[in-house]
C-alpha cells in the first residue's frame, strides 16, 4: 500500500475517522493504530506480520528485563542480547544471501569451488528502519534515556504505518511520550501537515517519477550507450529524483502523523546547500545520521582523540552506514567516499595553514554537492562494475545520444532550486493556509491534489528507500 | 523532543482547542475529498477497474463508471484533461524540435 495511491488514501480517510471518534479510551485508541498498522504492513506480505509483531515483543520484554535488573553486568549483558537479537534479525534477512556469494566466491577463486546451500530469503519491507528504531529503544531503556514502556507502546513504536517503511526513523524517547500523553493537534498542526501531504505527494509524483521514467532509468540501466553529457544530465537527475523521492516520503510520514496528533521529527533540510559534507549529513536522512552519531560514532569514540582515530571512527560509521542501505559491495564504495571526504575534511580543518584564507561558500557548497553526486553513481547503479562504466563514460565527450528534454532539464533546475528558497518555506506557508476558512483550505488542497495527479504518469513505482 | 515542523499545543490539556483542531482537520479533508470525488472522477474509475475481479469490486467499477461519465456529461472532467493534455506536449518537447525520446511520454491517466 503505497502513499501516493487510491487505496492508501481511502484507508487513511477511514482510520483517521476512526482514530479520532475513540479518542477514548486512549488504549482502544493505541489499539486501532497498531491493527491499522498491520493492515497496511500486511498488504505487502501477511507473513512479515509476525516478524514485525515477534521484533517489537522481544524489544519490549529486553526492555523490561533491563529496567528490572540492578546489577550494571547483568544491564550489559542483556542490551548485548537485545541488540544481537535484532542484528540476527537483519543479518538474516538481509545479509544472508549476500555473506554466502562472497564466501561461494571467495572458495572458487581458491579452487575450492563448492556450490554452498544459498537459500533466497525475501527481504520484508522495511526491515532496516524497524530493527534500528528496536535498537533505539533498547540502547535508551539501557543508558537511562527512557523508562521501559508498555508492551503496546514498543509495539506500535515500531510498528506505526506512518513511519514503519521508510522513517524516519522516530526514537522512543520522542514516540512514546506522546502515546503516553493522547494525540495533541492544532490548527495550524493540521494545515502544515495537509500541506506536507500534498507537497509530498507532487515530490514523489511528478518531479522524482518523471526523471526517473524519462532520464534517470534509460541512462542508468546502460551507461556505455551514452555519452558524458547525457550521463551528467543523469547524474543530476538522479540527485534530484533520489531527494525528492526519499524527502517525499518523510513529509508525508511527517504529515500523516501530524493528521493523527504526533510529531515526527525532520528528516530532510535543503540537503543540497550544504558548504561541507558534515553539513550535508546535519540535513540529509538526519534520523539515520543522527541514529549512526548516537549509537554507532560515539560508541566508537567519537571526535575524542587523535585526529586519526577520528578518521577511523567516521571511516567505519559511514561503511557500515553505507551497507545498512544493503548488502552490495556498491553501498559499501558510497559509505566509503563519504567516509574518506569527511575524513579529509577533519584532516584539512587539523593541518589546514592557519594564515590561509577559507575558500569561499559558493565554491565549498559546489565541491560538496559534487562529492555527493559522485557517491550516488554508486549509490543509483546496478552493481559495482555498471558505476565504473557510468564514470568512464563521463570522458566520452560527444553530442547528447538521448536526447535530455527541456521538461528533464526544468525539472532538474526545479529540484535543485528547491534548495536555494527559504529555509522553512513550508511551515510559513501553512501558517497563512491555517488562516483560511476550513472549506476555503480544502478546496484549495483538492485542486492541488488534482492538479498533481492529472500531471503524473499511470501507476506509482515505489519509493527507493523501500527497499532497504 | 527532537527538531520537529509540527507545532506543539500552547496548552496540551486543552480539549476544546483540540476539538476545533480535528474539526477543522475533518472539514479540509472531507472538502478535499468530495472536490476529488467531483473532478477527478476519471481517477476512482481507473483505480476501481484496476482492482482483482471479484463480485464486489466489478460492481464497484461499474459505479465509478457510472458516475465518472456523468460528470463528464457536465464537463466536470474537462480541469484534468486540460492539465493532463498541456503536461503531455510538455513532456514531449525536445530541444532538437525531433521527436520525443522513447519512454518519455507516458501513457495518459485516464
Amino acid at each position: 500500500m503505497l502513499f501516493p495511491t487510491l487505496t492508501f488514501g481511502l484507508f487513511f480517510l477511514a482510520l483517521f475517522a476512526l482514530a479520532w471518534i475513540v479518542v477514548q479510551p486512549a488504549e482502544w485508541r493505541k489499539i486501532i493504530l497498531l491493527v491499522a498498522s498491520w493492515i497496511f504492513y500486511g498488504a505487502w506480505d501477511w507473513r512479515f506480520v509476525t516478524l514485525l509483531i515477534v521484533s517489537g515483543v522481544l524489544n519490549w520484554g529486553a526492555a523490561r528485563a533491563i529496567s528490572q535488573t540492578a546489577s550494571p553486568h547483568r544491564r550489559r549483558m542483556l542490551v548485548i542480547a537485545g541488540v544481537t537479537a535484532n542484528l540476527t534479525i537483519l543479518i538474516i534477512f538481509k545479509y544472508y544471501g549476500f555473506f554466502f556469494e562472497q564466501v561461494s566466491a571467495g572458495l572458487q577463486a581458491l579452487g575450492w569451488g563448492r556450490d554452498l546451500p544459498i537459500i533466497q530469503v525475501i527481504l520484508p519491507v522495511g526491515v532496516s528502519f524497524f530493527t534500528f528504531q528496536g535498537m533505539s529503544y533498547l540502547i535508551d531503556v539501557y543508558r537511562g534515556k527512557l523508562p521501559a514502556a508498555s508492551l503496546l507502546h514498543v509495539t506500535l513504536l515500531m510498528s506505526f504505518f506512518a513511519h514503519l517503511i521508510a522513517g524516519p526513523i522516530v526514537r522512543g524517547a520522542d514516540l512514546v511520550p506522546q502515546f503516553e500523553k493522547g494525540p495533541q493537534i492544532t490548527r495550524g498542526g493540521a494545515a502544515l501537515g495537509v500541506l506536507m501531504i500534498v507537497w509530498g505527494l507532487f515530490k514523489k509524483s511528478v518531479l522524482a517519477s518523471e526523471l526517473a521514467t524519462g532520464l534517470v532509468d534509460p541512462v542508468f540501466f546502460d551507461p556505455s550507450a551514452h555519452n558524458a553529457p547525457d550521463l551528467i544530465a543523469a547524474t543530476y537527475g538522479y540527485a534530484v529524483q533520489i531527494y525528492a523521492d526519499f524527502s517525499a516520503y518523510s513529509d508525508m510520514a511527517i504529515g500523516l502523523a501530524a493528521l493523527l496528533g504526533y510529531r515526527f521529527p525532520r528528516n530532510f533540510d535543503q540537503p543540497y546547500r550544504a558548504v561541507t559534507l558534515q553539513d550535508f549529513w546535519r540535513r540529509w536522512h538526519i534520523s539515520l545520521s543522527s541514529w549512526l552519531r548516537d549509537y554507532l560514532y560515539i560508541p566508537l569514540g567519537g571526535g575524542r582523540g587523535s585526529v586519526w582515530f577520528v578518521c577511523r571512527n567516521l571511516m567505519i560509521t559511514f561503511v557500515l552506514g553505507g551497507l545498512w542501505h544493503g548488502a552490495a559491495w556498491k553501498f559499501a564504495i558510497w559509505g566509503v567516499i563519504h567516509g574518506v571526504v569527511l575524513s579529509i575534511e577533519r584532516l584539512w580543518g587539523h593541518f589546514r595553514p592557519r594564515r590561509l584564507p577559507a575558500a569561499p561558500k559558493w565554491l565549498t557548497l559546489i565541491v560538496t554537492f559534487h562529492v555527493v553526486c559522485l557517491a550516488w553513481i554508486f549509490f543509483r547503479a546496478d552493481d559495482f562494475a555498471t558505476a565504473i562504466d557510468f564514470l568512464a563514460g563521463l570522458g566520452r565527450w560527444a553530442p547528447s545520444t538521448l536526447a535530455v528534454t527541456p521538461m528533464a532539464a526544468a525539472l532538474i533546475a526545479f529540484g535543485l532550486a528547491l534548495h536555494a528558497s527559504p529555509p522553512r518555506l513550508i511551515e510559513g506557508v501553512a501558517v497563512r493556509a491555517a488562516r483560511m476558512p476550513a472549506w476555503a483550505f480544502g478546496l484549495t488542497a483538492g485542486a492541488l491534489i488534482l492538479f498533481i495527479d492529472a500531471l503524473r504518469p499511470e501507476g506509482v513505482q515505489a519509493f527507493i528507500y523501500f527497499r532497504f | 523532543m527532537s527538531d520537529t515542523p509540527i507545532p506543539a499545543p500552547e496548552d496540551p490539556d486543552d480539549l476544546v482547542a483540540r476539538g476545533r483542531a480535528v474539526r477543522y482537520a475533518a472539514t479540509v479533508i472531507g472538502i478535499a475529498a468530495i472536490f476529488l470525488l467531483v473532478f477527478n472522477a476519471t481517477a476512482l474509475r481507473n483505480w476501481s477497474a484496476a482492482l482483482r475481479p471479484t463480485d464486489l469490486n466489478v460492481q464497484m467499477a461499474a459505479v465509478a463508471g457510472g458516475w465518472r461519465d456523468t460528470l463528464a456529461r457536465f464537463g466536470l472532467d474537462a480541469p484534468r484533461a486540460l492539465i493532463h493534455d498541456a503536461w503531455a506536449k510538455a513532456r514531449a518537447l525536445t530541444f532538437s524540435h525531433g521527436e520525443a525520446p522513447a519512454g518519455a511520454d507516458g501513457p495518459p491517466p485516464g
